[in-house]
């Protein structure tokens, strides 16, 4: 773990740099040799020997001992983000796995739940239509749409557990107001074979029972916070994957010839390669310049619009990396369709972009009334 | 009854009962026809053709729909043998002659072979991408056959297997043209020009050795027989000439099949051939005329990878739709809500707008830009649709099956039967002449 001299508000540029030396250290030696192979699925000691090391090296948090891991309070936003996009760069898969495990201890913590907890934010059915913005902003909603806007007994729900979880923490509204119920009554079914981000473990999460109350000082926020910091971070996996794609790409279309010359000589080839570096450069630029907390339904807001603008471009850039590599982009062991499919779940994951548009279509109409 | 912000069928302001009110002469002007698209689709066919349209979807869904995603985790061993048998004896592998000789009714021997092929793998493809590519592949190894023009060539390698796979014992073929470090070379002229082939034939007694590797050959694990593209020895791709291969040739062999994003039904084959003896029976149309032929499949087979483009989509809107019918969200199904109507409406514009470019495409002799438009087209297009197809399912387009494997599936199309960016060039390479006019001004 590498040793800081001051607090995250006040983390010196040189203590940054060390943090991101030891986590770029950290992805080349354990996380790449784990991943060079991407038609073979990571093996579960892998990606537990992955974690331990993660945590041993300070990215992931150690329960009870606060440091600069990934989201925790005292750790930059920025910085985060930063180790997000780096591991990305080899694996998106593993750089979600890391996010949702760091993301999920912040919200239990926030939540005063101890122990092995997963948080499970959604019920499965988008974010209800507009509907969320409007409990944010302390708007009514009907009791049906929250209902399924939550997560409930009567319906599975697919969800990515890097770990298997204790418990489950979830909102869900009571009294018209939203709330927190913790539950250790689950049933769950790995899920394997799923389009994408497999080594952050896809599983179907079915609630047995409606759970307990749990009661933190002010559950919109952790929420929001929740919400965001999720949002925020599947945009910087996806675009550290886009990078990794693109350095592959643009390598192979310096070797591989067609029509006697290198494929990177050929327009048609350029087009594809500016599509990816435009998308990229639009994503890095739209990262930077964040709040230092996702705190308020306008911060909310303003990571909706960066996912819904910026995750369709970063598929698209994706794909145009992918298809630089022709045939060969199309087989598993070249990893191009990998990236593809994972920037495909990135971009469905805590909403979809529709969904993200009607939320901040249903917040700023809420902001003009 | 009425999907939420709508009027029922039978109000006095809903379309239907409005138009029943027209005058009787008038009334035959306004379609108030309650049936499927697909329905009002097919009714556009020959008799024919409509039969036809009608067997291929009860045959999907009879033999390729449960058994899709089998194939999808595990391609071997996961029913493809049993597909190809009950494809064979339904005639759906030797539909390239009329009866008795192939499978083709009469009603619709007059049908264009190219839009045949296309009703035959939309409606596969929408059950399964794969699958549907294992049954197309057939047809692409066989056309150098039928394009060879020689009677002989027809009677001694098509007739024979045709006989077999009716009989239920299937005899499939691959077409082989592309090789390791020539993909897009062999499938556009200016790199064919300055491409050295790296399977080559040499002049033996009797016939031919060749020698050389070829990759990515769609059906190339499982064919009995494959049409495989050489140069001559010492000469340029110019010297290609189609030699007919069979599985049991001493030298044959399949090296290794490609574990893919999707279409895993079908193997991408990886053929070696070390020094294998092919005799001058079995060389498929003349000597040199391999790149001539090449061209033609590809533009007769280009639209119907267009076909497949969009049954995969629509395989992909069809699980999104359902989902979205019975699925709720608070005291709505999904389907009452505005923004997932305008995402349907969306998909099937896309697919109506695809269905109409294959069926305007598929002709006799589709030209190189006809063809390659449709593909491109289509292929973009089906991947659109597989996009919003998932993106309609949230999460749940993340499981393994319908839209995300639709996806994994469609996104092939962009690529084989040459790039789509190879593609837009065979578009201008078939305009030039035009474009060349303007350019002097002569036009």
């Amino acid at each position: 773990m590498v040793e800081t001299t001051k607090a995250s508000n006040n983390l010196s540029d040189a203590d940054r740099a060390a943090i991101l030396d030891a986590a770029g250290d950290f992805v080349r030696k354990a996380v790449a040799p784990r991943v060079e192979r991407p038609e073979v699925a990571v093996s579960q000691q892998d990606l537990a020997a992955m974690d331990a090391l993660a945590r041993s090296t300070g990215i992931l948090p150690h329960p009870g001992e606060p440091g600069f891991a990934l989201w925790e309070p005292e750790t930059p936003l920025s910085l985060s983000l930063e180790i997000l996009r780096m591991t990305a760069r080899s694996s998106a898969g593993v750089a979600y796995r890391f996010h949702l495990a760091g993301l999920y201890h912040d919200t239990a913590v926030s939540l005063g739940i101890p122990g092995t907890t997963a948080v499970i934010s959604g019920g499965g059915i988008g974010l209800g239509k507009g509907a969320l913005a409007c409990l944010l902003r302390g708007e009514a909603v009907s009791a049906a749409t929250a209902y399924d806007l939550f997560p409930h007994a009567a319906r599975p729900i697919p969800c990515f557990l890097p770990y298997r979880p204790d418990e489950v923490a979830f909102p869900f509204l009571e009294d018209g107001r939203l709330q927190w119920r913790r539950s250790s009554a689950f049933t769950l079914r790995a899920e394997p074979h799923g389009h994408g981000l497999v080594e952050a473990g896809l599983a179907t999460l079915t609630l047995n029972d409606e759970g307990v109350v749990v009661s933190p000082s002010d559950p919109e926020k952790v929420f929001t916070r929740h919400l965001g910091l999720h949002g925020l971070g599947a945009l910087a996996i996806a675009l550290g994957a886009v990078e990794g794609a693109y350095r592959k790409a643009i390598r192979y279309a310096h070797d591989r010839k067609q029509g006697g010359v290198a494929i990177a000589e050929h327009a048609a080839v350029r087009l594809l390669l500016a599509e990816a570096s435009t998308a990229m450069a639009t994503a890095a630029t739209s990262l930077r310049n964040l709040p230092e907390d996702i705190a308020t339904p306008d911060d909310l807001s303003q990571v909706f619009r960066l996912q819904a603008a910026l995750h369709p471009l970063l598929c698209t850039a994706a794909n145009a990396c992918m298809q630089v590599f022709g045939g060969y982009g199309y087989m598993r062991d070249y990893g191009m369709e990998k990236v593809v499919r994972d920037c495909n779940a990135l971009r469905l994951v805590g909403g979809t972009t529709t969904e993200l548009k009607l939320h901040i279509a249903q917040d700023e109409v809420l902001a003009w009334r | 009854m009425a999907l939420t912000g709508f009027v029922p069928p039978h109000d006095s302001l809903s379309p239907r009962s409005a138009f029943r009110r027209l005058d009787p002469k008038i009334r035959a002007l306004a379609t108030t026809d309650p049936t499927t698209l697909w329905e009002q689709d097919t009714r556009r066919l020959s008799r024919g053709a409509q039969a036809y349209r009608r067997k291929l979807r009860a045959f999907a869904d009879a033999e390729l729909r449960h058994r899709a995603l089998g194939c999808d985790l595990d391609a071997h061993g996961n029913g493809v043998q049993e597909v190809l048998t009950a494809a064979g004896k339904a005639g759906y592998l030797s539909d390239f002659l009329p009866r008795p000789l192939g499978s083709v009714e009469w009603n619709r021997v007059l049908e264009p072979l190219s839009f045949m092929q296309s009703l035959k793998v939309e409606e596969f493809c929408a059950a399964c991408g794969g699958l549907g590519l294992v049954l197309g592949a057939n047809g692409l190894g066989a056309a150098p056959v039928v394009f060879s023009g020689s009677l002989g060539t027809i009677f001694r390698h098509l007739v024979p297997r045709y006989r077999k796979s009716l009989a239920g014992d299937p005899h499939t073929f691959a077409f082989a043209i592309t090789e390791p470090s020539g993909g897009s070379d062999v499938e556009e002229s200016h790199g064919a020009k300055l491409y050295r082939p790296m399977t080559t034939a040499r002049r033996v007694d009797g016939g031919w050795r060749l020698s050389g590797r070829k990759v990515f050959i769609s059906g190339g694990d499982t064919a009995s027989a494959i049409t495989v593209f050489a140069a001559l020895e010492g000469e340029g791709l110019e010297s290609w000439t189609c030699f007919l291969v069979e599985r049991e040739m001493p030298g044959f062999s399949v090296a290794r099949t490609e574990l893919k994003m999707g279409q895993r039904a079908s193997g991408a084959a990886e053929l070696v051939f070390e020094d294998v003896f092919v005799a001058d029976a079995n060389v498929v149309g003349d000597l040199r005329a391999g790149w001539a032929i090449n061209r033609l499949v590809l533009n007769s087979s280009r639209v119907p990878v267009a076909a497949i483009a969009l049954g995969i989509a629509r395989g992909a809107y069809e699980s999104a739709t359902r989902f979205a019918c019975t699925n709720m969200l608070g005291d709505k199904r999904l389907i009452d809500y505005q923004d997932v109507q305008l995402a349907i409406a969306q998909m099937m514009l896309d697919l109506h707008a695809m269905r109409a470019t294959v069926w305007q495409s598929a002709a006799w002799n589709p030209s190189q830009a006809r063809a390659s438009m449709a593909k491109v087209f289509c292929s973009d297009t089906a991947v659109k649709v597989c996009e919003n197809a998932m993106e309609l399912m949230g999460n749940h387009g993340l499981l393994h099956g319908g839209p995300e494997k639709a996806f994994r599936d469609a996104r092939l199309t962009q690529i084989y039967e040459g790039t789509n960016q190879i593609n837009r060039l065979a578009v201008i390479e078939d305009q030039m002449e035009e474009l060349l006019a303007l350019a002097e001004g002569s036009l």
